[in-house]
């Protein structure tokens, strides 16, 4: 008893951490929830294989009237934040890394899914409502990533400031961690300033105040 | 652990001598364990991160409930070093009370409880990351934690092992513990205040 302890602790902890992973597989797509009831009601929806289809076969999801979704890929040099806003059967969406990738895309959000595309082409988002979440896929120039989006809440979301051709650019997430690119008048992109709490951001020595984006606004 | 020789037949069943085996035994451990933390590694690295995260009621987000747990965990610790030093009679006040073992293995019990969610949860929606230092630091010894908790797990079930050996895992558990606990829940606490 006394030798076998330690080796039960062991399996104990090891149980506890296979039985978590296996709920978060099998939750996935489902509303995030934590407990015991959900992890046994879970666990059987996953022993039987028909049950996971339905959820998502049901009518079309559509988005919420007003609704943020973000994001973050990991890539090989770091990590890229993606914002997509969806208002109404519009949405506009923002990917950058935080240093010199960046870019801005539109499109329609109709029936749980955006198709999205940059000004210039070069960039297209595919996504679709799973769950709450929306799931896609994001290209920028030459490369390509899967993407998971959760909802989050104001203030997280898109913020931009313009000021001649000079735009900076941000992401606020669902934990606060601010993301942002400033694009120069020559194009070229460099890590934005910081942009507070109260959604002010201190630009060349001036405190300017960063506007939200949604959907529908003319970016 | 502090009595090697009186326990001798126990430690001769697998390898040759009791001093011999001691060493194995060590090894073995200490692999176990370099193999389970590698093995995190390995997965936290390989597996494509999903960014999913349960949220608890009463809590304002997954992170807030990881950084509590991590709290309670860190806690449960303290009170290990400090019965770990009672038993070691590194206290004053001579020998400890008798319950203090029994609460010194059912604290640490917990405290790895209380880590396993936070640990899943790290591991499946993040992965092993290495962004900026903290984050690199933070998956190398969250790593490192589970490698020499089955390490120390492993020694505590060998008899004959050197008096220093179980210290130093226990230290090292300690250590590895409340590094992961300082780049994670600390700065969480640190940017967004100590919020529930």
């Amino acid at each position: 008893m006394k030798v076998r302890g330690p080796l039960i602790t062991v399996v104990a902890a090891a149980a506890l951490g296979a039985g978590i992973l296996l709920v978060n597989v099998s939750q996935q797509p489902d509303a995030p929830q934590v407990g015991k009831p959900a992890a046994t009601s879970t666990v059987t929806a996953a022993a039987k294989p028909a049950p996971p289809p339905a959820p998502a076969a049901p009518p079309a999801p559509a988005f919420p009237a007003k609704a943020d979704y973000v994001g973050t890929i990991p890539t090989a040099a770091g990590h890229i934040t993606l914002d997509i806003s969806v208002e109404g059967d519009k949405a506009v969406a923002y990917a950058c890394d935080g240093y010199t990738v960046e870019s801005w895309l539109r499109g329609p959000a109709v029936a749980g899914t955006v198709s999205l595309t940059s000004k210039d082409k070069t960039s297209r988002l595919e996504g679709r409502l799973d769950g709450a979440a929306v799931v896609g896929t994001l290209s920028i120039g030459e490369k390509q990533w899967d993407f998971v989006a959760q909802p989050a809440a104001p203030p997280a979301g898109l913020y931009v400031y313009q000021d001649g051709d000079v735009r900076s650019s941000w992401i606020v997430d669902s934990t606060g961690t601010v993301t942002g690119v400033m694009r120069l008048d020559d194009g070229t992109a460099v890590p934005a300033p910081g942009l507070g709490t109260d959604g002010t951001a201190v630009i060349d020595g001036r405190t300017v105040t960063a506007t939200r984006v949604q959907g529908a606004s003319d970016v | 652990m502090s009595e090697p020789m009186a326990t001798e037949p126990m430690s001769t069943r697998r390898a040759g001598g009791a001093r011999a085996s001691g060493g194995t035994a060590l090894l073995v451990a200490v692999a176990l364990g370099a193999l389970v933390a590698v093995g995190l590694g390995v997965f936290g690295k390989v597996h494509e991160p999903q960014f999913f995260s349960v949220s608890v009621a009463g809590f304002s987000s997954g992170t807030a409930v990881k950084s509590w747990l991590a709290t309670l965990a860190v806690a449960l610790a303290l009170f290990q070093l400090v019965s770990a030093f009672a038993m070691y009679r590194l206290i004053p006040g001579g020998k400890a009370p008798a319950w203090m073992g029994t609460a010194h293995v059912w604290s640490g019990r917990l405290a790895v409880l209380a880590s396993v969610p936070v640990a899943v949860h790290c591991l499946y929606a993040l992965g092993f990351q290495s962004t900026d230092n903290r984050v690199l630091f933070h998956s190398l010894f969250g790593c490192f934690f589970y490698g020499a908790f089955v390490t120390k797990m492993i020694l505590l079930t060998r008899k004959g092992l050197p008096g220093w050996v179980v210290p130093i895992a226990g230290g090292l558990l300690f250590f590895g513990l409340v590094y992961v606990w300082l780049t994670s829940a600390l700065w969480f606490f640190q940017v967004n205040g100590i919020i529930l």
